[in-house]
């Protein structure tokens, strides 16, 4: 609870400002590869840059995390919070996907029925 | 949170973490949910717009969005969560001054994001970006392209008949908005071209133009959309607000998403800014002590938190 | 110990509080238990006096009753018109689901049993405590005021789907819904209400987890907690993660109506004859999938902590230690780790890929064997025990009997191609009703005969009780199980008057016979109100421990002080060494000194 040992401290700050340089880089970062992205001047696919812009947007919460909210000195003791809930969360988003972003919509190419109705091919 | 020194004697059962801190994880298991709903909601809206039709989802320069005002509030949240966490650090060792100072940086850091975000959302109410504003399912009679369902004769009859009535609302409010900018004082060009447009959306004027021999009808709603959308480049061009509603496929939607997503998180920084200036408060009157070490690192998840939210939805809105 | 002396003295060194923070803003977490219980049981008797007006609709479709016509100006004179029923039984669900069950069980006995059981003085957080109480206020207004708002209360069903809830006319015309009198204020008050039960409910999940993570008392390990705590623990879990979902999508509907959001109004809006909405955007069955995806949760929730009361009461009245200790914990576990992952069971029919279909079905399948694996130990706890018919015993016993009709019955409903034929009949009715008024509902009854005396120090009425006991299981089979046979005959849910279908000619007077059933079993319930009210003035006054019972509660006082024991409790052992036959009683609490010559048990 209480850290008493001094070089522990300043390592701590030491840990809080490279996380601090390194977030403050990445978000440049995710600025750059959208603005790279453009249409206008298309230097990166979209594809591209949204791997890397989420992907930054992934480091940045875990540098968040694991340093600023000590996670990374509590995770012993937090642990089967944490596991849960990230899997909560990752599986709520996805199984959404299905019924809504995949589904048929008015409009598309009718879609192949996947085994023949008759029996025959 | 004496209970919880209390609780460390022999004997006890549990983790060794304070009960608050304990509080505050499983506190911010429901936040975690709430957003991942939230979020999870704008992303399967998004993505469950028809990909490949005219129809996508608005880019950030049709709604207004600026890019690097969003990094700015991103760079902002960073700096202040930054601040916060040297708050409890310089609160472990003792250093109430150190405390105060950290932590008024971060009120004044979380004040700074909400007033950007103020100025963003005054830009979206200028431009009338607004959920149920927007020109949208404007009726246009269009030719199915090659190789496309041909719709049949009977189905766009319904279809003329469900659309027209989102048509006429948003004719009504371009026109209402059109006799507003009348009354206003404008750049002469750009006011002539509202005019023009208000012009040619009056059946009464182009009736008489008929009958002066040059036929004319008067506008559909797809038609008043696409000339309310030039203007209002022209009117960006020149740097001037022009209250119009422009014509957005799927603008209501993004309205809609982008004004719950940001309007909870700003309501959460909200909260925690409350916090901050309990904490000030406390200090002012002395009452502050190396005690609070705990409760100002509970403090610091919560806004961790926050921060880790914008994150996220900073790149979601903004960026892909 | 030192510190559980001082902690006593600083009990005794309180100031004496006041009338209004003793009884009414307490923190006290018997006295917030009571509470939720007192309000529980009230809303018990506005929402079955909802159901036995839904039952006299269609149990007389043309039939009157006499008050309507004053009292609500929406009716057909003193019939009931097709949207008053559709409002009748919609409220009944809600104010069932939000406003009983859930806080009878988590809120009422959560709050009084948990703290208790574990050895410690208070919940976590006791402020908290309060406020997750007087948060349900602000709801139990807003939801019987929304009967006599404009438009009535809501009547698109519990399940307020999009667009019947949620289509508001384009801003400028009022709170009306083009689809229904009762989509209008009556709906928002509904989504406001929710949205306070919902923020009660969370916070009270925080508390009830970490005052079981932090605050057992010395020796009380997690496998030495009885099934009560272990159910109101993961009922915690799965409300912390599930409620806020359900939040954001009452707030996303609330956003529909007010401020012209389109999350839920699907492309180019709709068209209501001559009135249209505004342009849409959004996705119409987004709804039901954040809807439930806090709803089948819910009903976990809803059944999790009766199973757990249920276990600790058939241990002590078949003074038997339950069998398969750890099974039980998995399987509850196991039960809401799949609750998860099944909601789409309730979206069948809503037209989703039979691929994402077959998933959900495989999931729904498999929690059958965590529920089976609990009603398994259950019998063989049972098995050769020294059995005391008590009434809170007769009540467990039910529970564990008719959890297993509608057990069954969920079998049905997990199959797809079946669900197809029964979903929207009764046989969803009968379903729900099994699990929920002869399941959870009679393990409410049984932990009210149970830890009466340690709330109020006096018993119940036995006598009386098991009168009320065997007529409230006549009249509830009575009621109840025919519903199977109607649904599967094809008769539809929600309908206003089944007699204009010829079809169901047949199955009338079944539905007049289970009217009268459920008239009756409303009559019974009185019987059980009396024996409580009068039980608190004169009944029988008791000690610490009337049952015998080996939990840590009984070894408090009846009922507790403030700080619940004089002295913290040390745990020795577990809570179920009922029977032990080295020992002289049959029974040997959790807090009893080892007798001398007894081997000391495995955990």
């Amino acid at each position: 609870m209480t850290e008493t040992h001094d070089d522990s401290h300043d390592m701590r700050v030491k840990a809080y400002f490279s996380v601090f340089i390194a977030l403050s880089i990445f978000t440049a970062v995710s600025f750059v590869a959208n603005w790279a992205a453009h249409p206008e001047r298309a230097w990166i696919t979209p594809h591209t840059s949204f791997a890397i812009i989420l992907g930054v947007a992934v480091v940045k919460a875990v540098l968040v995390g694991m340093i600023f909210m000590h996670l990374k000195f509590d995770w012993g003791r937090v642990y089967f919070v944490i596991i849960p809930i990230s899997i909560m969360a990752m599986m709520m988003m996805m199984v959404l996907m299905p019924d809504i972003v995949i589904a048929w919509q008015p409009g598309q190419e009718p879609l192949e029925p996947a085994v023949s109705i008759t029996g025959t091919r | 949170m004496t209970q919880a020194v209390h609780e460390h004697s022999e004997g006890h059962m549990g983790i060794p973490l304070p009960t608050g801190k304990v509080a505050m994880w499983l506190f911010l298991v429901t936040e975690i949910m709430f957003f991942t709903a939230l979020i999870g909601t704008y992303i399967i809206l998004r993505h469950g717009t028809p990909a490949n039709s005219p129809h996508a989802w608005p880019t950030p320069h049709q709604v207004h969005l600026v890019e690097w005002i969003g990094a700015l509030n991103t760079f902002v949240l960073i700096c202040s969560s930054f601040t916060v966490v040297l708050a409890h650090h310089a609160a472990v060792k003792g250093d109430m001054k150190t405390v105060m100072r950290h932590i008024g940086i971060t009120l004044a850091l979380g004040c700074v994001f909400l007033v950007v975000k103020a100025y963003e959302y005054n830009a979206k109410f200028q431009h009338d970006i607004l959920p149920g504003h927007i020109g949208e399912s404007l009726p246009y009679p269009e030719k199915p392209a090659e190789g496309k369902i041909q719709l049949a004769e009977s189905q766009a009859i319904e279809r003329e008949k469900h659309d027209h009535p989102v048509g006429m609302q948003y004719f009504q409010r371009v026109k209402l908005q059109l006799e507003a900018i009348k009354k206003s004082s404008i750049p002469a060009e750009l006011k002539a071209e509202c005019e023009k447009l208000l012009d040619d959306m009056n059946p009464a004027s182009a009736a008489a133009q008929a009958q002066a021999g040059a036929f004319r009808r008067p506008l559909n709603p797809a038609e008043v959309g696409e000339r309310a959308n030039e203007i209002l480049e022209k009117a960006e061009k020149a740097g001037v607000a022009l209250h119009l509603s422009p014509a957005i496929p799927f603008g209501n939607l993004w309205s809609s998403c982008y004004f719950a997503m940001t309007g909870f998180h700003a309501l959460h920084v909200f909260g925690g800014l409350v916090i901050f200036v309990v904490i000030l408060l406390m200090g002012l009157v002395g009452k502050l002590g190396p005690q609070h070490a705990n409760m100002l690192e509970l403090t610091g998840l919560y806004w961790h938190f926050v921060d880790i939210v914008w994150i996220f939805l900073f790149p979601l809105l903004y960026l892909v | 110990m030192s510190v559980s002396h001082s902690h006593s003295t600083e009990a005794h060194a309180h100031p004496e509080l006041g009338f209004l923070r003793k009884y009414i803003f307490s923190e006290d977490h018997k006295v917030i238990g009571i509470q939720f219980l007192f309000s529980g049981l009230i809303f018990f008797l506005i929402g079955g006096t909802l159901a036995l007006l839904v039952r006299l609709q269609i149990g007389f479709p043309q039939g009157s009753i006499p008050f309507i016509g004053r009292w609500f100006p929406l009716s057909w004179g003193d019939r009931m018109s097709p949207d008053f029923y559709a409002m009748i039984f919609s409220m009944h669900a809600t104010i069932m689901i939000f406003f009983v069950i859930i806080p009878l069980l988590t809120g009422a006995f959560g709050n009084f049993c948990i703290p208790l059981m574990i050895g410690a003085r208070d919940m976590a957080f006791p402020k908290l405590n309060m406020m997750s109480y007087w948060f349900m206020w602000p709801a139990f207004a807003i939801i019987l005021c929304s009967f006599f708002v404009d438009g009535g209360a809501a009547g698109s069903g519990w399940t307020s789907y999009p667009l019947l809830a949620s289509a508001t006319m384009p801003a400028g015309q009022g709170f009306h819904s083009p689809a229904s009198p009762h989509s209008g204020l009556g709906q928002i008050c509904w989504l406001v209400a929710l949205v306070f039960v919902g923020i009660s409910s969370m916070m009270g999940s925080v508390n009830y987890m970490t005052t079981i993570i932090n605050l057992r008392a010395p020796g009380m390990t997690l496998f030495r907690m009885p099934l009560t705590v272990w159910s109101m623990f993961i009922t915690a879990i799965l409300q912390s993660m599930a409620l806020p979902v359900l939040t954001v999508a009452l707030i996303l509907q609330l956003l529909d109506k007010t401020i012209n959001t389109t999350f839920f109004l699907p492309p180019g809006g709709m068209s209501f004859g001559n009135q249209h909405t505004g342009p849409g955007g959004g996705q119409t069955l987004l709804w039901q999938h954040l809807f439930w995806f806090y709803s089948h949760p819910a009903v976990y929730i809803m059944i999790l902590p009766a199973m757990g009361m249920v276990s600790d009461i058939i241990c002590t009245f078949a003074r038997k230690h339950l069998f398969g200790y750890k099974p039980m914990v998995l399987a509850m576990a196991g039960i809401a780790g799949l609750g998860f992952i099944v909601w789409g069971h309730h979206m069948f029919q809503s037209g989703m890929d039979p691929r994402l279909g077959t998933g959900f079905m495989l999931a729904t399948i498999m929690i059958a064997l965590p529920s089976a694996v609990k009603t398994f130990n259950w019998l063989a706890t049972l098995w050769g025990a020294n059995i005391q018919y008590t009434t809170a015993m007769l009540n467990a016993l039910a529970f564990v009997a008719m959890f297993v009709i509608g057990g069954l019955s969920g079998i049905f409903m997990a199959a797809t191609p079946v669900d197809v034929f029964i979903h929207d009949t009764y046989f969803i009715v009968a379903h729900l009703h099994y699990v929920l008024f002869m399941s959870s509902v009679f393990g409410i009854f049984a932990g009210i005969y149970y830890w009466y005396p340690k709330m109020f120090g006096r018993t119940m009425n036995e006598t009386w009780g098991k009168v009320h006991f065997a007529l409230t299981f006549l009249f509830s089979n009575c009621t109840f199980y025919p519903m199977h046979i109607i649904g599967v005959a094809g008769h539809p849910r929600r309908y206003y008057d089944s007699t204009l279908y010829h079809f169901l000619d047949n199955v009338q007077s079944l539905n007049v016979f289970m009217t009268i059933s459920a008239l009756l079993l409303g009559v019974t319930q009185i019987i059980f109100l009396l024996n409580f009210v009068w039980s608190l003035f004169r009944g029988t006054k008791v000690g610490a421990n009337p049952w015998h019972s080996n939990t840590l509660e009984w070894a408090a006082p009846s009922p507790p002080p403030h700080g619940n024991f004089l002295e913290t409790p040390i745990v020795r052992r577990g809570p179920y060494e009922y029977g032990n036959p080295a020992i002289e009683d049959d029974y040997l609490p959790q807090t009893s000194p080892q007798p001398s010559g007894v081997p000391v048990a495995a955990h």
